[in-house]
């Protein structure tokens, strides 16, 4: 249950942290980085209405400090697996989005207690979120643990999927992952649009190089989940 | 326009309104105990029963797409309303019958004209750019083919072709333009127009850059 606190906000939720990949060196990459990082933040905040009303009562907040995007939905524990297909769903939009806008985000979903105050934010779920999201090796966005264990979905076409995420310090686990190539309708034409742009994106360095390859193998594996090419 | 409620209507409004507003104040304070659960839950009662008197007279509030979809119910059905945000909508209804209407993408598949100037010929060049689920196919002559919303590659490589100077930054303005038209629902001559701006933007570009003088034979 949330309260408000003296100064902010507090109680039990959803909170994901994304962040721009190769956000250092983007000034000299990319024309107009903060129109696009700006876009997108206000698509999710677009969004956001049309993903929660109805399921959720509390509103979805979306803040931003430089590149990192922040997610956060305060609920009841009754509303604890809405508030994470929520933040898939929104993610599921702004993963793609972010691609194509040549500014590809990575991130991490937690759940637990936390505080915001305007742009100051507190709490265990906010430092599982901030700890995770910098330590995957692709582009996509995946459950933390706290998040793991509430969640579950018996949605066929749920925006989480199991896979198990490329991590920097190779952790042998399979949590929930968004899908967000769930909708494509044509995977070859989608595909060779993705590497379109990574080749855009380049020069594709070595450590770039995996970040894309993982990506390109998570796109693989999910055509392999779906059993009818759509 | 609002609904005319009428006589046997309006008490069930009142209890719905009379709830609503406790729950809004209590939610305003963050306070989501059982006993505000119980007023979204004997607003919804009433709520349901306002629909299908309604319904039955010809007037069934209309709801958001995604309302729909989230409550992963049809809005006659008992359980819809056992929610604040369709109560609310409900309300917003009753206030104005288009409050809860979407927009719908109306141009996927259309096809528009872009109109460029060119030096090279001396003349207008009119692109066919059709609106795809991706993005845009822009054909002229000899270059064209499926685009991304940006319009690349095929926009920009019949540009180079003819030699054509353009904005830089063309591809964002060409992807926003996509993304209102899906977004909003723009009809066919807005989008039209607003290519055409776009175009006009271009040949502009194209129409001033520096000729004559030191710049012979750049």
């Amino acid at each position: 249950m949330s309260k408000f606190a003296k100064r902010g906000r507090s109680g039990s939720g959803v909170v994901t942290f994304l962040d721009v990949l190769g956000w250092k060196g983007v000034y000299d990459r990319k024309q107009d980085a903060i129109g696009s990082l700006t876009n997108l933040i206000e698509g999710v905040k677009t969004r956001a209405d049309g993903a929660s009303r109805g399921r959720i009562v509390e509103s979805v907040e979306v803040k931003s400090i430089s590149d990192t995007i922040a997610i956060f939905t305060f609920c009841s524990d009754a509303e604890t697996v809405a508030a994470i297909e929520v933040h898939g769903e929104l993610c599921q939009w702004l993963i793609p989005e972010s691609i194509e806008s040549e500014i590809p985000v990575r991130g991490a979903t937690a759940f637990g207690n936390f505080e915001i105050h305007d742009s100051i934010f507190v709490g265990k779920a906010i430092d599982e979120a901030a700890s995770w999201h910098e330590q995957s090796d692709w582009i996509g966005v995946h459950l933390t643990p706290s998040a793991e264990y509430v969640f579950e979905t018996k949605k066929s076409n749920a925006a989480w999927v199991k896979f198990r995420p490329p991590h920097k310090n190779r952790l042998d686990w399979e949590p929930h992952c968004v899908n967000w190539t769930a909708d494509w309708t044509n995977r070859v034409d989608e595909t060779k649009q993705i590497k379109d742009k990574f080749r855009r994106l380049g020069p594709i360095v070595p450590e770039i190089a995996g970040k894309f390859a993982n990506t390109l193998s998570f796109i693989e594996k999910m055509a392999k989940l779906e059993p009818v090419a759509k | 326009m609002s609904i005319e409620l009428q006589e046997n209507e309006k008490p069930l409004l009142a209890e719905i309104v009379v709830r609503m507003n406790k729950a809004r104040k209590a939610f305003h304070e963050g306070n989501l105990s059982n006993e505000v659960a119980e007023w979204v839950l004997e607003a919804g009662g009433f709520a349901h029963e306002l629909h299908m008197l309604l319904k039955a007279r010809g007037h069934e509030p209309k709801h958001h797409g995604y309302m729909i979809r989230n409550r992963e119910l049809q809005p006659d059905d008992p359980e819809f309303y056992m929610h604040f945000h369709p109560i609310e909508d409900l309300l917003k209804f009753l206030a104005d019958e288009h409050a809860n209407d979407d927009s719908v993408d109306q141009t996927i598949g259309a096809e528009f004209t872009f109109k460029v100037y060119s030096s090279r010929w001396g003349h207008d060049d009119t692109y066919t750019v059709k609106r795809t689920q991706l993005g845009w196919i822009i054909s002229n002559i000899a270059i064209g083919g499926p685009c991304d919303k940006g319009g690349r590659p095929f926009l920009y490589e019949n540009f180079r072709q003819d030699s054509i100077h353009y904005p830089e930054g063309l591809d964002g303005w060409m992807e926003w333009l996509w993304k209102q038209a899906a977004e909003e629902g723009l009809t066919q001559p807005q989008v039209q127009t607003a290519l055409q701006q776009l175009a006009d933007w271009v040949s502009n570009t194209e129409k001033n850059r520096p000729t004559g003088g030191i710049w012979e034979g750049y």
